[in-house]
């Protein structure tokens, strides 16, 4: 693993740990809004990643789950955190839209290939350039549409050149299980409401 | 977003990713290392059949898988699993023989346990196990080896660049996008003219998916880049895979069917496609195989040729590529014992060795040749 590659993952881990100290401030009432109150979090959200744990700090054992941070999860983990410290969104609607789809299509495609219940490979794809023609297009055309998640799928790609992922394949930049996981949650909740907002004006 | 962002980010995406696409390793896969044919003095002399124990004195606990390397000193070293599979326990043990035909096995010692692992890569291991050893020309030795966490197994690499004296840190390599979830090793493997090896894989989380894994090296003898590949498996897993020619290999499967005959399947381009899988007339008892290519280009296969137990241990030989197989000789049939995990290699001089498993207990080196086989075909009148 690679200087940069731990690098990525702390910061990952960090993000993920801040956001889940900032939800639970939040169901304690406590709303902590501005950059002062979102460095504190950070910096406790570090010391939390950092803490040892049966001879691996925390950092290392959701490594060793193998959750890769994939740019897109950490684009909405940063989105997250700068949003509930009230210090501006980092994408808007339609990228958030655009990078949840994206991640339950994707996330879908690909585990169910990888589990051997699609008769195609698609991981394998992702160590060669077959995947870049794919992301290239999707990329620009989402820059067309002026769809920040464009400029993600872009960060993705940068990632790779530097290998930020402890991973040769392309496919580990842009998916994982988490992301998944997020975007599916999302996208239901966003259903959600939209039917409990239907349900008012059909009465 | 303004129409000049929008611009100079698609600018940006077409350099990254042609960067990438650029940088991306070629599709047509490196030629494989053909270990045969060899010359006709390694079918010639005294037929011989030599058995023994390895590390006969040291191996205290349940062993599993074991696999076997000849080093760059004609040496040969041997890794195995010992230890109840799945615990803390389990470690992977080594052993060495001296280069002579009748230099005894040295005692075995533990080479990586569970702390280990989990202080190396870094990453939580429960237990460590299926130890599958790789040496090319040079001193570099390489061993894979999985490793259990939350998450599942995940396999691991480790090199040596001293002939196994010494040896660099383990790292895991990710191999699946689903949290690397239960990939094991256990088949020897292929090296390539390019430097590094192929190897078979299995990810057994939603029934076994046979996959085959490469691993290239650099200038420095170091792993640089992996790659992956789905075998088309249809109830078959865990492939001996044997190179026939530089692009031509054929793969030897184990059958996790009722059918409980071997499979083969065939590649001409280096392990990019392969043939489907087809039933031969072998029969097996969905256990370990291993074969390997002898010097007269015929193919010789190990495996257990009941389909129900592992009481009796085989050696058959094949003219056609594995196509069909003929009956050399019956190594071990004692009704109540197991033998198991056999693991086949032709060293430089034409020596063939086999390990197996005895009663998961002990581990049974046999040396032979190929004038000995030879001899057998003629006892059977074949």
């Amino acid at each position: 693993m690679s200087a940069l590659s731990s690098l990525w993952s702390l910061l990952g881990t960090v993000l993920l740990l801040a956001v889940v100290l900032q939800t639970l401030l939040g169901w304690c009432g406590q709303r902590l809004r501005g950059w002062w109150p979102a460095s504190l979090i950070a910096v406790a959200a570090l010391w939390l990643a950092r803490f040892p744990l049966g001879g691996l700090c925390t950092w290392h054992r959701i490594e060793g789950l193998q959750l890769n941070f994939s740019v897109p999860l950490t684009a909405l983990l940063l989105h997250r955190f700068l949003t509930a410290a009230g210090t501006g969104p980092l994408l808007d609607r339609r990228a958030l839209s655009g990078a949840w789809l994206f991640g339950l299509g994707a996330g879908l495609l690909l585990y169910a290939s990888a589990l051997g219940l699609v008769p195609f490979d698609l991981y394998a794809r992702g160590w060669g350039s077959a995947l870049h023609f794919v992301l290239l297009v999707l990329t620009l055309l989402l820059l067309w549409r002026r769809n920040r998640f464009g400029a993600v799928l872009l960060a993705a790609a940068l990632a790779h050149t530097l290998r930020l992922v402890d991973s040769l394949n392309l496919w580990d930049y842009v998916v994982d299980p988490l992301f998944l996981v997020t975007s599916g949650a999302a996208l239901l909740a966003r259903a959600l409401r939209r039917l409990r907002k239907r349900e008012p004006e059909a009465a | 977003m303004s129409t000049r962002s929008a611009v100079l980010l698609a600018i940006a995406a077409c350099l990254a990713h042609g960067w990438g696409i650029a940088r991306a390793p070629s599709t047509k896969l490196a030629p494989f290392v053909v270990v045969g044919p060899g010359p006709a003095s390694v079918r010639e002399g005294p037929a011989y059949f030599w058995m023994e124990w390895v590390a006969a004195g040291t191996i205290v606990g349940p062993v599993h898988g074991p696999s076997l390397c000849q080093l760059a000193d004609g040496s040969l070293l041997a890794a195995w699993q010992e230890g109840a599979a799945g615990t803390s326990r389990a470690g992977i043990y080594t052993a060495r023989r001296g280069a002579g035909k009748d230099a005894p096995w040295g005692d075995g010692r533990r080479m990586v346990s569970a702390g280990s692992a989990l202080r190396e890569t870094r990453r939580y291991a429960a237990a460590v196990g299926d130890p599958v050893l790789y040496a090319g020309g040079d001193k570099r030795v390489w061993l894979l080896f999985s490793s259990t966490g939350p998450a599942g197994s995940s396999i691991n690499l480790q090199t040596s660049s001293d002939g196994a004296r010494t040896w660099g840190p383990a790292r895991r390599l990710r191999l699946s996008p689903l949290l690397n979830a239960d990939l094991r090793c256990s088949n020897r493997p292929v090296g390539l003219l390019q430097g590094g090896f192929v190897v078979p894989l299995e990810q057994a989380l939603c029934g076994p998916v046979p996959q085959l894994l490469w691993v290239h090296t650099g200038d420095d003898g170091e792993a640089v880049t992996v790659r992956m590949e789905r075998l088309p498996g249809n109830g078959f897993t865990q492939p001996a895979l044997v190179a026939l020619l530089g692009q031509t290999a054929v793969a030897l499967w184990r059958d996790t069917t009722d059918r409980r005959r071997l499979g083969r399947a065939r590649t001409d381009d280096g392990g990019s496609t392969w043939s489907g899988a087809a039933p031969i007339g072998v029969a097996n008892s969905s256990s370990r195989i291993d074969a390997l290519m002898l010097s007269d280009g015929r193919l010789l296969l190990v495996h257990n040729g009941n389909p129900q137990t592992l009481q009796d241990l085989h050696l058959s030989l094949s003219t056609d590529a594995g196509e069909s197989w003929a009956p050399v000789a019956v190594l071990e049939d004692e009704e109540g014992e197991r033998y198991s995990d056999p693991c086949l290699l032709q060293d430089r001089e034409g020596r063939i060795h086999l390990l197996y498993v005895f009663n998961e207990r002990r581990i049974r080196h046999v040396m032979l040749n190929e004038a000995w086989i030879q001899d057998k075909l003629l006892e059977a009148g074949s």
